[in-house]
Parts: structure tokens; sequence; C-alpha cells
């Protein structure tokens, strides 16, 4: 609840109050005015006036961590996440992309690319986290943003034959080369 | 008699009538909630650079107070090279971060360790994000809504005690208060009674104009009368909590407890102590008079008063107020409410009017994630005004801008629109001639034709250009000495003018402007020659989207300035993430890149380049317009790229280039950031060859004019030297010997 809406209080109507509300109604029907939601008429209690909600927003967060997701029901085909040796970032990067991982794996794309987003402001040269993000971005569906995705991470890899060749199987799958 | 009933039945239907009109209103209307712009959250992990004072900054930004027994979250304890912290948590849209005890440890300027409460290792953790301001309408009204579980009961106890003591009791209306009140304004001397309750006080506020006539004060009775019928005691006390004005901020009325705390404080209502709770209490009764800034003394009177009722009402005990009264106002220092930050919400607004109505982002209660980083923020806003301070008393009405950026992502972190918050936005809306901060775009379109690498002669001579009109255009090198031949780098790394122009009419003007669309530039430029030079108006923001591609290896990013839009009801409405696309061939803007860290090492960066610890390498650019008008740079480590740029806003030349005005600027902002080298790696089809500088000779790496330049590998072998250009043969061959013989 952000809004701080006024209820009505109906325990509060003494009798007296209620006459004259009867005959403001009468008043009112008279115009055709017809008041909306009128105290007397109501038999709602105050406090219980809203209905169930909707479950609570941060529900399913995928913050868990623990690999073990709600499969989603006849969901998203289920990722294959690369086995890769751990990279050379500190100890940070690692914790999101878990994160990320298990989040993608729950087929929370849009969770999962936003932690590998915060670990890419930590370590924005690793090539792996760019890997990553392109592999998030082909699982859901945009394989030319996977495929600028691997271009980038060539230029950061250098040396690292395993991230090379992670980023070379990223562009071959999205259709780059 | 019968009149009488009359009169009494007529006021109760009137009553009647209102308690209906007002519900349909008030159950209808919800308070228009101006967006609230948040700050990127802090994040902190080992090997993080930030040292232990810019942390404690940084949470005194944010209201945190030191408080050694760590008592509740939004407090922090600093002993022995180690802060802890009791922090606040968040949640947006299932984006939570858990309020926790955290401790962190320092070593060179970095986060050494941290731990969470039980001690063990923790990967990371956030801070909550800062508030930094709100998308309010043109002189309207703000606030941060809050719910009773974020009301201190004591405040509104403090208020009933204050403002109206037969709240629990009275039907609205209080006319034994009124009496009491008139006679105690005439006796004068003490707190002044109000004659008004909470609840008419709420009418005026959200029904009411301000004017002072009976009839008003009539109607407000009526209303007020009639709105108790219709809501109860609770439901009455949290609108008013809501709605009261209790300050100004400029054009923004500052309404409601909740934004009032932040405004005053700069910490959220449930953290405040009973001082503090006491001083908005006292501020009701008139903003303007007690406001506590502007006057002091009067504010810390009247809150001393409020403590001292709030004991006589057995609210706290004597011995506690009379200790809450010692105490300081405690406000936010004005510093630290930075009136540049608009500047960057202005940035804000822009980035978000593509997607949502004003409207809504002025009354629906949006919350807005951003990409700003109140550290950079506070860099950016010394560097400016500290170097224009530096430049003497001759740059009394100059003024600037700063636009911070990360290029591998494209946030935007800071945004400085000017010196002082005088509303114009330099970063957005300054268009100025950008001079030589051109050229990189013209030496990308050389290097990419496949015809030119940075060891490519060119020649630096006179020329002149006949233009369609039949006029002819003669440039100029800045110092007007001709170089003669030189190699491509030097050309850049000097920015020779005469060189330029050659080099730009080979390869074309078309081509060069299509290269700027793909950098960045939204704006097609106009295809004179004098666009070579720079002869195209820009705005600073604009030249770091240029820059940012560059930065970012040829990828191109658009910069962000928002993450995240939250709705009302707490959920992502919209997620701005990064949109990545190949602007230029990487080893041509990697070969580009080398070049321009020879202009920070070797050529008009080089007085920028002192501002910074030796070892850091840094890539950049001058910019100079006609008659010294405009002072740009821009240039880029590896986590940030800053552009900076300096002159008057009535287009008087500022007697400033490039490297004497902007790069001083440029060089406190880089030199201030904890920043990583330039640093990406060599592409593959790319050798590294060494050349002399001045000549573009083949050289020895021990030269002294030597440097590495990264040549295409499948081009003309290169000649290897063992000696210096220049250097006589027997010299050569003593040095042949030498390397030999080892």
């Amino acid at each position: 609840m952000i809004h701080t809406s006024l209820r009505r209080a109906t325990s509060r109507t003494p009798p007296a109050r209620a006459l004259t509300l009867a005959l403001l109604a009468a008043l009112a029907a008279c115009t055709t005015l017809q008041g909306p939601q009128r105290p007397a008429t109501s038999s709602r209690p105050s406090g219980a006036g809203a209905p169930p909600a909707a479950e609570s927003p941060n529900a399913p967060a995928a913050g868990a961590g623990n690999g073990a997701p709600g499969a989603p029901e006849s969901g998203p085909p289920s990722i294959a996440v690369p086995a890769r040796p751990p990279s050379e970032t500190s100890g940070a990067t690692q914790a999101l992309l878990a994160q990320s991982r298990a989040a993608r794996e729950a087929g929370s794309y849009a969770q999962a690319s936003a932690t590998i987003e915060r670990a890419l402001r930590i370590a924005p040269s690793d090539p792996n986290l760019w890997v990553e993000l392109g592999e998030i971005e082909l699982a859901s569906g945009d394989a030319a943003q996977a495929a600028t995705l691997a271009r980038k991470a060539l230029t950061l890899a250098a040396n690292d034959s395993v991230a090379v060749a992670d980023a070379q199987k990223l562009l071959r799958a999205a259709g780059g080369h | 008699m019968s009149a009488l009933a009359l009169c009494a039945f007529a006021s109760l239907a009137y009553v009647g009538f209102l308690s209906w009109q007002i519900g349909t209103e008030f159950d209808g209307r919800r308070w228009d909630l101006p967006a609230k712009v948040y700050a990127a959250p802090l994040e902190l992990y080992a090997g993080r650079a930030l040292a232990a004072d810019d942390l404690v900054s940084e949470l005194k930004r944010l209201g945190y107070r030191e408080d050694p027994r760590l008592p509740q979250p939004g407090t922090y304890r600093v002993a022995l090279q180690r802060v802890e912290i009791a922090t606040r948590g968040f949640d947006f849209a299932g984006d939570t971060e858990p309020p926790q005890l955290i401790s962190l440890a320092f070593a060179n300027g970095k986060i050494s360790t941290l731990r969470g409460v039980d001690g063990a290792d923790a990967a990371i953790a956030r801070l909550d994000p800062l508030l930094i301001g709100s998308l309010f309408p043109l002189h309207g009204e703000d606030r941060l809504i809050v719910e009773p579980g974020e009301t201190p009961p004591l405040l509104s106890a403090a208020l009933i005690a204050i403002e109206d003591r037969r709240f629990a009791d009275h039907h609205g209306v209080d006319l034994r208060a009124m009496l009491r009140a008139a006679f105690v304004n005439l006796s004068a001397g003490e707190i002044k009674q109000g004659a008004s309750t909470l609840t008419q006080q709420l009418v005026r506020s959200y029904f009411l104009s301000n004017e002072r006539s009976w009839t008003r004060k009539l109607h407000e009775a009526f209303m007020a009368v009639a709105l108790e019928w219709r809501y109860d005691k609770a439901d009455l006390m949290q609108a008013y909590i809501n709605e009261i004005y209790l300050g100004q901020d400029g054009d923004r009325a500052v309404h409601g407890f909740g934004l009032a705390s932040q405004f005053y404080f700069g910490r959220p209502l449930t953290e405040l102590d009973l001082h503090e709770i006491a001083l908005l209490v006292a501020i009701v009764r008139g903003p303007t008079y007690y406001d506590p800034r502007r006057h002091p003394d009067r504010a810390l009177a009247r809150r001393n008063l409020v403590l001292q009722e709030m004991a006589d009402a057995k609210l706290v005990s004597a011995a506690d107020a009379e200790k809450a009264g010692k105490r300081k106002l405690d406000l936010l220092s004005t510093s630290r409410r930075s009136a540049t930050q608009s500047a960057f919400l202005a940035l804000v607004r822009r980035q978000l009017a593509t997607d949502y109505a004003t409207k809504d982002l002025e009354r629906a209660g949006l919350k807005v994630l951003t990409t700003f980083d109140p550290g950079v923020q506070a860099v950016a806003e010394r560097a400016l005004s500290g170097g224009i301070a530096a430049l003497g008393a001759n740059a009394k009405d100059l003024d600037g801008a700063v636009v911070v950026t990360s290029p591998h992502t494209g946030e935007v972190n800071a945004l400085v629109g000017g010196r002082s918050g005088d509303g114009f936005n330099r970063a957005l809306d300054a268009r100025r001639p950008i001079g030589s901060l051109i050229k990189p775009a013209v030496y990308l379109t050389a290097l990419e034709s496949g015809r030119y690498t940075l060891a490519s002669m060119l020649d630096d001579s006179p020329i002149d250009v006949k233009l369609d009109n039949g006029d002819v255009w003669s440039p100029h090198d800045y110092d007007g000495e001709p170089r003669g031949e030189v190699p491509l780098i030097r050309a850049l790394a000097e920015s020779l003018n005469l060189a330029t122009v050659r080099l730009g009419l080979d390869v074309g003007l078309e081509p060069i402007a299509k290269n700027l669309g793909r950098l960045g530039l939204a704006q097609k430029p106009k295809l004179y020659p004098s666009m070579l030079l720079g002869a195209l108006a820009l705005t600073p923001l604009e030249v770091a989207q240029i820059y940012n591609t560059l930065a970012n290896g040829g990828f191109r990013v658009p910069l962000r300035a928002v993450r995240s839009v939250v709705g009302e009801d707490g959920k992502v409405l919209q997620r701005y993430s990064m949109k990545i696309e190949q602007a230029a061939d990487p080893a041509s803007v990697y070969a580009l890149n080398q070049a321009l860290v020879q202009v920070m090492e070797r050529g008009t960066g080089r007085t920028a380049r002192q501002q910074l610890p030796a070892g850091l390498t840094v890539a950049g650019k001058t910019g100079t317009s006609d008659d010294l008008r405009d002072s740009w740079f821009a240039g880029f480590t590896n986590e940030h790229l800053a552009v900076a740029w300096i002159g008057y806003d009535d287009d008087r030349p500022t007697g400033l280039t490039g490297a004497t005005g902007a790069g001083k600027i440029w060089g406190r902002v880089v030199g201030a950031l904890e920043a990583g080298s330039y640093n990406a790696p060599a592409p593959d089809s790319l050798e590294t060859v060494w050349v002399d500088y001045l000549t573009g000779e083949p050289s020895a790496a021990r030269c002294e004019d030597a440097v590495a330049l990264p040549l295409p590998a499948a081009g003309a072998p290169h000649r290897l030297l063992e000696g210096c250009a220049g250097e006589s043969f027997g010299a050569r061959l003593r040095h042949w010997f030498r390397s030999d013989a080892q």
C-alpha cells in the first residue's frame, strides 16, 4: 500500500445522523444525484474493506540461490547452464553469477539479466559476464543482442581461451557466424 | 423557538450534504504523488575501491547516524579501521536487500573484507538507495506518503497535545478551544493557542484556499464536522500527517511528515529522535515563520516549548524532554541537499518522457530507480566549481558542465549542469561548437577505410579549400606552424588542423558524418569542410554519447539514466536494460584509442594528464572552438568516461583552450575517482610495432620518442630497426652490438 486513502467509519454513525442522511438521500433522489456509497447503506466493516490482494509483490524472488526454484509448468525449456571454471572475478561477481543462474533456471530472465548487470558494473571487463548476459538474451529470444554481446566478449577475452571458446559458441548459437 | 429548530435542522442538513459531497471527493481522490527518484544503491564487497572516509560520507548522505550501540537500522559505528553498519534494507519490486548488520575492513583505499553479523564473510551487500528528488509539477506539492506503521506514535500524540488536545472527543470543531484561544490570544504571551482542530486544519489544507474570512471559517467548521461524520479518528490523523504543509524547497511545497523528515533531517520518519519529532511538530504552526534553516533561534525556542508541553501531557518524562531540549536542531546541512541534482533529474524526466505522460510522472506515485552515483556527482560538482575557481578572478561568470558515464554499460553516473543550480542545464541544453573533439570521428573513418594506419604519413601543410559558394576556406593550425609530413598518430595527438582537413577531405565528409551517426550522434551534421574542425554544435551529453561508444570499444549503448520504474502497486512497470550495438570495427577503435592515449602522453592532453597519478593510462581529446569561446575535454579510463565543457553563457571568448580549461576540470574528476587504467586488450588482427612518434620511422623500443603502435598484421611487413630515428649510424651500431652482447 502506498496510499493511505481514508476509509469510512461506519461504527461512529449515531441514529440521529442516519436520520439526516435519510433526508439527504431523499433530497439527492430529487436531483437524481446518487451518492455512490453512503454510510447508512454500507454494511461492510471498514477495516476489511480491501478485497484480498493479489499475492505480495516480492514473493517469487530469485534470491534463493539454492537452485531449487519451483518448476514452471510447461514453462520455458530448461536451460543447460554451461559449467565454467571460476573466473578471476571477485567473490561478489561469483555470488551474483550464481544468483543470476538460479533466476535463469527459474525462467526469470529479467531478474537474471538485472543481476548480471549488477555484476558487470563491478567487473565490466570480465568477458565471462558478457557471455552470460548474451546467453540470457538468447534464451529470452533476442539472438541479435546475444550475437553482439558475444562479439563484445570477444574483444575482452584476449588470452582467456575458455572465454574465447564460450563467446564463439554463443556467437554460433546466436547465428552470428 | 421554531426558528431555532429550523436553524438547527438546516445546519444538520447542510452538514449531511457536505458529508456526502466530501465523501465523493475524498474517497475518490488521492493525493497527486510525484514520482520519487532514487540513486543507485551503493554496492559493498571485498575488493571495491572505497575508502572508509568515503563510505562514511555516503552513510551521512543517507542520513545514517553514528551510534556505537547500533540500536536500529540507519546507524553505524567506526572503530579500529572498521566501519560497522546496521543497514536499512529495501525492497523494490522483488529486488530485495534485507536490513542487516555488516562489518567492513579497509586497506589501501579498498574494502578488504565484508562480514555479516555472524562474523562469516559475506559476498556482497547494498545500502538503501538515496532519495534524490521527485518529479513534481512546477510550483507543485510534493509528499512522501507514510503508512500508520511508519508513523511514530509519539508524533500523533504530540500533534494532539500541541494542536488539538480534545481531538479524541470533539466532532470536528472544538468550541471550548475556540473560546479559550480567543482569550489566550488576547492576553498573549505563552504558546499561542490554536483555535482550529486538526480536522479543521486538514479541511483547510485539503479543500480550501488560505483566504481568511468568516464565511470561510464557517464553511471550514461545517466541513470538519462533516468529515468527522464519515471517517474515524485514526484515518483523519493519518491523512493529516500526510497532508499538512511543512516547508518550502524552492519551487517545491513540502507536504506531510514523511517528506518533511527527509527534507529537514535526510532520514525516514521512523528513525527520528524526540527532539526531531518535536521540531516537526513545532513547524506545523508556521512553516515560514518557524523555518528552522532561516530562523533557527525561533524554531529552537518553539521546539523546546513543544517538548515542555509533551512532558506536561506526560507523553515523555520531564528528564527526557529536558535532555532533548539541549540538543541542536540537527538539520541536514543545505550543502548535502545538492541543488545541482536537479540537472540529473532533468535527464531522468527526459528519458521517461518517451514512455510516460507528464501527468503520470507527477501524480501516479511511481518509483524511479536510476543510475545516479552520489559520490561521483559530488566529485564532478567539486571539480567544476573548484576548477573554474582555480582559473582566477577573470573567470567570474565562467560556467560549465560535466557528464560522467560508465562506458561499458552506458549508465550516466553524474551530471552537472552548471556551478550553481541556476536552472540552466548546460549538460543537456548548452549546444556549443565542439572543435577538435570531432577529430576522432575523422581518424576512425580513415582507419576503417583500410587505407590508413596509425603510422601512415599525413601532410600538415597549408591548404585552400574551395567551397560550394565560391569562397575559399584556408584553415590554420592552432599555433600557425604547419608541421609538414607527420605520422597519423602525431597529427591526432597534437590535434593538427591542416593534416586533419586533408585527411578528412580524402576519406570524404559523407562517410565521416555517417560514422558520427553510428557512434551515437542523433542529428545529421551539415557537410561543410569546416565540419572537419568541429564547426558542429553539440551538448555535453551528446558528446558523451559519441565518446562512450569509443570508450566501449566501438559498441554503442544508448546512455541511460533510469534502470527501472516501479508502479505504485510495487510491481516493475518498465526495466530499461542495456541495449548494445556494434557501431564500428573493434580493431579500428582499438587503434584509435591508442592514439587517444598518446594525446594524453605526448599531445594536447599532457597538462590534463599531469594531474593524474603516474602509471594510470587514460585516453582523451581536447576541443577548442573559434576564438577560444568553448573549452572542451572528453576522455576515459576503464571504468569512467567524463566530458567537461566550460564557456560563457553569452558566448564571449574565454581565453582558454580545451587543455587549459576543461582539461583541468576533467583531470580533477578522473583524479578523484578511483579509476583503473584504460587497458583494452589488443585484437589479434593487429600487431605491435615500434615507431618514432615524430617522424613515423621504425624505431627501437628503447628510443626516447618510440611509441608502440598497433598496426594491421596483414599489411606490408614492418621494418624492424635496432636504432632510433635521427641517430647516427655509429650509435645504432653500438646499440646493436650492446643488445647483441646480452
